[in-house]
């Protein structure tokens, strides 16, 4: 009975799939993502017949966004326009070819960056702000934090998330499998 | 032509540029960035002409050059260039700076296809934001007015000591740089009011000391050597002693109560002015300043750091200085009564000062580890019991129950852990304590045998009553410094606070109408909350004095952000707004907020009776008045109900009134006020159209020689207005009457349609 109620739900909320089938994605010739797809035109929200046919054309350039970003970065990526309208959705980027895939992975890659700290060299505070020395896969780095303790967000798991003064984000995959020095540093703070 | 650096441009840099035949005079805007096209760390610079826009990007790379003349070693720097772009701006379209996640990128329409410009990591998002603007204007006028941009020269904004960005523009603080005796000297200078105070707790600081270092003289070197070992002693001289020790001890206390009533009462007139004095610069700021932080922590967090600093003065410093008198005076009486003696007694001091120092700082860790653990297990209790409507309605509480029994057993732990790790190391530490006086023992009493070194059996239990007084104060010095360290992050804070400079800035010299006679106009009008993300995107509009107008468009479009603007809680990035075309910038403050009321979506009413809470806005208005005022709003009816009518306690934990009996009230409000420009931002969303035609009917009376902006998304509401204007993404989409928009088709054709819909599916409309 329960089941029954929640596959009503997700018939009515009309998720549209990208798959290998209805979609094909390439590259503009500066490099962005682009999409040509069989889909429902996107029209007003504020007519109140929508014509919800699927035609094939050519979107151009697209933009995505992760669901999911920290648990399940490869599943329920939704693929927007500009102005951040819905497209559609893919389910599962691995699905997808292996030229799509990789035209997102680029993509996504550097909408996410995000350096991966290693090991922490030095954390000072001093008059209540933060100053960090860490390793990350994209070499050596130094920043600065402020009110530390509400900066470092715990995402599932251990994976941490570190914003600095300016915005910017750093992750620790796995706080618990830092080496004994650097987490006895970050302890304080989670 | 003065070149505008956004950032430092290196002097490798700038050859580079004009190697690639970049004439520096014609450059108006120079930035840096730090972010490459693939994304990689590395060195971008951007150059903006008038005709073009320059991108170079690569890595400066630093050699040892050897050495100059005078035997300094010479760096070297390369700029190793990787990418060099020239972007003609008649070929570019206005660029667009794209937010990712933690970074950004600049992008452009290039010959008809989006092309990078430069990517930006969130370090450097403030320059692309001025990119962006600086072309955006050069291809809308051919030209830039450079002097708007005076404020974005990198030099305003660095630290004058070691060149970092400020980490917040408003407070301009570098905390690398931040001086802690400047910290101690502001801090001094509150406490300087009260010198005379201050001086008095001092004499009795060296009171004190002096009786504490008589106290084991007289019982133990007098006792023993000049009476008990004096056969022509009686008992009446040992009387006298011990009369003596009492008097000294009574002393004593006395001098310990007065300066601990003197010293409490300085660190309360200290941390009062203090307090005082953070909450004027607090209502001053802006509202970015409070939408930036959390408020409610803000308050809690200047209430705590008052409260530690309190502490420290009134328990942490006496005694610092006490100790530190009290060690110098025992240490001095000891060194001139045994030399020798005292210098092996001194030898263990250190070994216990670093005892002592590493067990404080272990503790503090355990402490800081209990802390947090205990604020997770407050904030679950406080979140559950908040929501406990939503958790019963889901019949959670099984779940919540687990959760409250896990952070419940962590908190636990983390106490345990502290108990434990004082149980076994404290009586560990007493007993290296006892080694100490062991030594004071055993060469004292071989000099006592002896008779070496002048020692009598008195003067020895004097010197063991002076050893056990100098661990007092070390433990206490060894503590002090974290104790000390913690103060000055609160000082700090709370002088942060003091000094933050108000984004919305009063001018000096601001001009003062006569009168208002309420003429509004947006020219040209662009705002973001956060860099790179457009609100108000170049909105023009223009409000005839006494008009009413209309501000229709979907949720987000930024339509209470216009009244934010025009009531100057924000101030605008570009363009202006003007009132009685006069620029809000000019208008000092008082004139604004007597002329301009809001009524916002979010209702607020201080705790208080309604009668207060109405009458907030003008504290002296008759009772009278208060009645007409709630009348208009249609307010009195409901509030008669009340048993105790206007005199009603509403807020926190009193009588709680409904979405649209807080509207109303919050209306009347405004009413009183009777300003010359009313803003209603949803103001009648929360009520019944009964109710919400009620008042707009009395409004129409109230706004014949009142300037008002309706905003609304209910297109009933806005049925009276002169004039509508459509917002979509933060632009103007369509303005005009209600008959004209209809005939447009556009917007507010189609929202009308909508909404008639509706009314028809349920059998109203024609």
């Amino acid at each position: 009975m329960n089941e029954n109620k929640n596959d009503n739900f997700l018939d009515l909320a009309e998720i549209t799939y990208l798959t290998a089938d209805n979609s094909r994605f390439y590259r503009t010739a500066n490099g962005f993502p682009a999409l040509e797809a069989v889909l429902p035109k996107i029209t007003d929200d504020l007519v109140a017949e929508q014509d919800k046919t699927p035609v094939k054309q050519d979107l151009g350039r697209v933009f995505f966004h992760r669901c999911f970003p920290f648990e399940t970065p490869d599943e329920y990526i939704s693929v927007l326009n500009k102005d951040g309208r819905e497209y559609a959705m893919i389910r599962d980027l691995n699905s997808l070819p292996a030229e799509a895939q990789e035209i997102i992975r680029v993509e996504l890659d550097r909408k996410y960056l995000c350096p991966t700290v290693h090991k922490i060299k030095s954390l000072k505070e001093k008059l209540d702000y933060s100053f960090w020395e860490v390793e990350t896969d994209r070499g050596d780095m130094t920043f600065s934090m402020h009110d530390t303790y509400r900066n470092i967000a715990r995402v599932g798991g251990g994976m941490l998330i570190i914003t600095d003064v300016d915005g910017n984000r750093y992750r620790i995959e796995d706080v618990a499998k830092l080496d004994r020095k650097s987490f006895k540093k970050i302890e304080l703070y989670l | 032509m003065k070149t505008v650096y956004v950032d430092k441009i290196p002097a490798v840099v700038s050859q580079y540029f004009a190697s690639e035949s970049v004439d520096w005079d014609e450059i108006l805007i120079a930035l840096r960035s730090d972010l490459r096209a693939d994304g990689s760390r590395g060195d971008c610079f951007v150059l903006l002409s008038a005709e073009a826009a320059f991108v170079a990007e690569g890595i400066i790379e630093f050699s040892s050059a050897g050495r100059n003349a005078i035997g300094e070693s010479v760096r070297s720097e390369e700029f190793k260039v990787s990418r060099f772009e020239r972007f003609a701006l008649s070929s570019l379209g206005e660029p667009k700076a794209e937010q990712l996640i933690s970074t950004g990128r600049v992008v452009a329409e290039f010959e008809g296809e989006d092309k990078l410009l430069f990517n930006f990591s969130s370090a450097c998002k403030h320059g692309a934001s001025v990119f962006c603007r600086a072309v955006g204007e050069l291809k809308k006028d051919n030209k830039l007015d450079l002097s708007t941009y005076g404020e974005e020269s990198y030099e305003l904004h660095v630290c004058k000591k070691c060149g970092r960005r400020y980490p917040d523009e408003e407070l301009k603080i570098c905390p690398n740089c931040m001086d802690k005796a400047r910290l101690v000297k502001r801090l001094a200078s509150l406490f300087f009011r009260y010198k005379r105070s201050i001086a008095m707790v001092l004499i009795a600081f060296a009171l004190i000391a002096g009786l504490g270092v008589i106290t084991p003289y007289i019982s133990s070197e007098k006792l023993y050597d000049e009476v008990l070992a004096n056969p022509d002693s009686v008992a009446f001289d040992v009387l006298k002693i011990v009369l003596l020790i009492v008097g000294v001890r009574i002393a004593a206390l006395c001098v310990n109560l007065l300066s601990g009533a003197i010293s409490s009462t300085v660190a309360a007139n200290v941390t009062y002015d203090l307090k005082k004095m953070i909450f004027n610069t607090i209502s001053n700021l802006s509202l970015g300043f409070f939408t930036n932080r959390q408020t409610g922590g803000l308050m809690t967090q200047v209430n705590s750091d008052s409260l530690t600093l309190y502490w420290f003065f009134c328990d942490g410093f006496p005694y610092l200085v006490l100790n530190i008198v009290q060690l110098v005076v025992i240490m001095c009486v000891m060194l001139s009564q045994n030399l020798v003696l005292a210098l092996y007694t001194f030898v263990t001091i250190p070994v216990f000062f670093l005892a002592f120092k590493f067990l404080f700082n272990a503790f503090d860790k355990l402490h800081a580890k209990s802390y947090s653990k205990r604020r997770s297990f407050n904030s679950l209790v406080s979140d559950v019991l908040n929501g406990m409507r939503v958790v019963k309605s889901f019949s959670r509480e099984d779940e919540e129950l687990n959760r409250f029994g896990k952070r419940n057993k962590d908190l636990a732990e983390s106490r345990n852990e502290i108990q434990t790790f004082s149980a076994r190391i404290f009586p560990f530490l007493y007993y290296l304590l006892r080694i100490g006086s062991y030594v004071v023992w055993g060469v004292g009493g071989w000099q006592v045998m002896n008779a070496t070194g002048d020692m009598s059996y008195g003067r020895l239990m004097a010197f063991i009553g002076y050893f056990s007084l100098i661990y007092g104060p070390i433990e206490q010095l060894a503590d002090v410094s974290n104790w000390w360290s913690e103060t000055l992050n609160a000082i700090q804070r709370l002088f942060e606070i003091r000094d933050a400079q108000p984004e919305v800035r009063e001018s000096q010299s601001p001009i003062i109408p006569e009168e208002c006679k309420g003429e509004v106009e947006f020219r040209d009008v662009t705002f973001s909350y956060v860099e790179n993300r457009k609100v108000i995107d170049g909105v023009s509009f223009n409000i005839p004095a006494g008009t009413t107008l209309g501000i229709v468009g979907q949720t987000g479009a930024g339509k209470s952000t216009l009244a934010n603007l025009l009531t100057r809680l924000y101030d605008v990035k570009t363009g202006g707004v003007y009132i009685d075309g006069v620029n809000i910038k000019d208008l000092p403050f008082d004139f604004l907020r007597e002329n301009i009321a809001i009524v916002s979506q979010e209702t607020y009413l201080f705790r208080g009776s309604i009668l207060e809470n109405i009458r907030y806005a003008c504290p002296n208005a008759t009772r009278e008045q208060v009645i007409a005022a709630a009348k208009t709003a249609s307010a009195h009816d409901f509030i008669v109900k009340y048993p105790d009518g206007y005199d009603t306690e509403i807020g926190f934990g009193k009588k709680d009134l409904s979405g649209g009996e807080k509207q109303r009230i919050s209306i009347a409000r405004a009413l009183l006020r009777d300003p010359k420009i009313l803003i209603l931002d949803e103001a009648t969303a929360a009520m019944d159209t009964q109710t919400e035609r009620n008042i707009q009917s009395a409004l129409d009376r109230l706004t014949e020689n009142r300037t008002t902006v309706i905003i609304a998304h209910r297109l009933s509401t806005l049925r009276d207005a002169d004039k509508l204007i459509a917002i979509e993404n933060g632009r103007v989409a369509e303005s005009g009457t209600a008959q004209e928009l209809l005939k447009q088709k556009g917007v507010y054709y189609k929202l009308y349609k909508l909404q008639a819909e509706a009314l028809k599916t349920v059998g109203i409309g024609e």
